[in-house]
């Protein structure tokens, strides 16, 4: 199951600095011998940052460019605990680690949940994570992270968009939006436009990717057109938008 | 003029927001209960922060002139952690007991889940069994929608729509609300959301009736002052004293005056007297305390 996980941690691995992976594989022997994981991984995740603090850290693993030293050092570990729990331990673990976690570490998890949990059986801890209004966690679980795509129900989904807007993010970091795209995001996504206008703001630029014309109505085309003239981030947004839903105004 | 704030978070502003309420005119708050910031972990912090509601927040207010009120309730962040949730549900009922709270609140949506909608609706069956008002928040994302389905909950689960508070509408869901008998809050905030002249045109449009304005200052940037400051504004756009008045005094305490339990007669300006303590807790830090005569 953690086959391609392990893979890519292994790349990552390789990236850090000599003494750094000599602490990970002593802490990974604690770990082993461990009679209770639960606060062993808390109280030894807890040390990785300063640990890390030395390391002069920058992956070039393509899709992990953003991550640090103690990312890495963190999903080894908790990665490390659920190689041998069934799936029921494997949620606890991961469902402890996110709720007793500082927000580093629950940043982290969030990030690596593609490798931790490669079957969506966690993702309840990834949808309350995105009730969270924390921006390095609601960062690590909406941009650049494959893995609410792949295993959000469609309300929640939808909700997590909203939210990366609400707080000002660039949904067009959000990974594989498009693919997830549907008519109800599209609406909520105008309402949220309309809102903003009335309240005499600019719309977040990237908004109009997840607003699809044949979605809503005409209202939309008209904002399309008024705002292509806002500014050059609007008119790139727009026109990005238009290029993947095959349209072009008059 | 005197007026009333039907929503605002007091736990989260200093004795300087206090002090200036009071000089502004408010004589009378009610705190919703709602989330802290970040998720609660366990039932005990919904105990300890209910307790600080009716206890220290309570006492605390009396000491700069203010009457302080509060409305109970799981919020719909929070409500979305089913087991935590179940156990809230447990100890609410006793907290709707107490005299100074005058609602069930602030309940409603966030995210509009399943767990959302569960209980929302087992709060709104608590309100019809203890005969409270109900303060419904609407979401601040997908708040059309939001507001719809508030409205259909409302009308599912029975309780007297007269009985229930809207908050935080807008242009868009105003008029949604408008179409039933519940009242219609809004909360005016410095740059998002309401503003006072947004607020005055609404109330140009739409009358006065079952309207209610509020600050619902919070943690985060808002002005526990905008009650003031919008009737200052309808004031300066025509509207009475009287009609001023009415928005930004009658109209919410005559609202949760359906709990039995707050009046206009009742909500006046509390004597000061900052020599009192609770639980040997006090508000001043060397200064003189003030002590207000009959």
């Amino acid at each position: 199951m953690y086959e391609n996980s392990l893979k890519i941690l292994n790349a990552l691995r390789t990236e850090l600095d000599g003494n750094v992976e000599h602490w990970l594989a002593d802490a990974l022997l604690t770990l082993d011998a461990s009679d209770d994981l639960q606060n062993d991984l808390l109280n030894i995740s807890a040390r990785a940052r300063r640990k890390c603090k030395v390391c002069d850290y920058s992956s070039k693993v393509p899709g992990y460019e953003h991550w640090v030293a103690e990312d890495v050092v963190r999903t080894v570990f908790v990665l490390h605990c659920l190689k041998s729990a069934d799936t029921q331990n494997k949620i606890k673990i991961i469902s402890d680690y996110y709720r007793y976690g500082d927000e580093y570490e629950k940043a982290t998890l969030l990030q690596a949940l593609d490798l931790l949990d490669p079957a969506g059986d966690a993702v309840n801890v990834a949808i309350n994570a995105c009730r969270a209004n924390s921006l390095i966690v609601l960062n690590a679980i909406i941009l650049h992270n494959y893995y609410p795509a792949k295993y959000f129900p469609e309300l929640n989904w939808n909700q997590l968009v909203l939210k990366a807007l609400f707080q000002g993010l660039n949904i067009a970091n959000v990974r594989d939006l498009e693919k997830r795209q549907n008519a109800t995001l599209s609406r909520m996504c105008l309402d949220y436009a309309k809102e903003q206008i009335l309240a005499e703001r600019t719309p977040q630029a990237s908004i109009w990717l997840a607003i699809h014309l044949d979605d809503v109505d005409d209202s939309a085309i008209s904002l399309f057109e008024q705002y292509r003239n806002e500014n050059f981030e609007h008119q790139a947004m727009i026109e990005k938008s238009l290029f993947l839903q095959g349209k072009r105004l008059a | 003029m005197k007026y009333f704030d039907p929503h605002i978070h007091m736990l989260a502003r200093t004795t300087d927001d206090y002090e200036n309420m009071a000089a502004a005119g408010i004589v009378g708050v009610i705190e919703p209960a709602f989330w802290l910031g970040q998720p609660r972990t366990n039932v005990g912090s919904f105990v300890d922060y209910f307790d600080t509601l009716i206890g220290w927040e309570h006492f605390r207010a009396a000491q700069f002139g203010i009457m302080h009120f509060c409305t109970m309730g799981l919020n719909p962040k929070e409500s979305n952690d089913i087991e935590m949730a179940e156990g809230v549900m447990k100890i609410l009922p006793r907290y709707l007991e107490k005299d100074n709270v005058v609602g069930v609140g602030e309940i409603g949506y966030d995210d509009i889940t399943p767990e959302e909608e569960r209980f929302l609706m087992e709060q709104i069956q608590l309100a019809i069994e203890y005969e409270l008002p109900v303060l419904i928040h609407t979401p601040h994302r997908d708040k059309i929608t939001g507001t719809k389905r508030t409205i259909d909950i409302i009308k599912e689960s029975g309780i007297d729509e007269k009985m229930v508070l809207i908050d935080h509408l807008n242009e868009q869901t105003l008029p949604l609300v408008l179409e039933t008998e519940c009242w219609r809050g809004h909360s005016i905030y410095p740059n998002t959301k309401m503003s006072e002249p947004r607020m005055v045109k609404l109330l140009q449009q739409y009358g006065l009736d079952k309207m209610v304005i509020n600050s619902a200052a919070d943690w985060g940037v808002s002005d526990p002052l905008k009650v003031p400051k919008t009737a200052q504004a309808m004031l300066e756009s025509g509207f009475t004293p009287a009609q001023v008045e009415q928005v930004a005094f009658n109209n919410p305490i005559n609202f949760f005056a359906q709990s039995g339990r707050i009046s206009i007669d009742m909500v006046k300006k509390p004597l000061i007297d900052q020599t009192k303590t609770f639980n040997d807790n006090k508000v001043l830090r060397g200064q003189d305390p003030i002590i207000e005569d009959q």
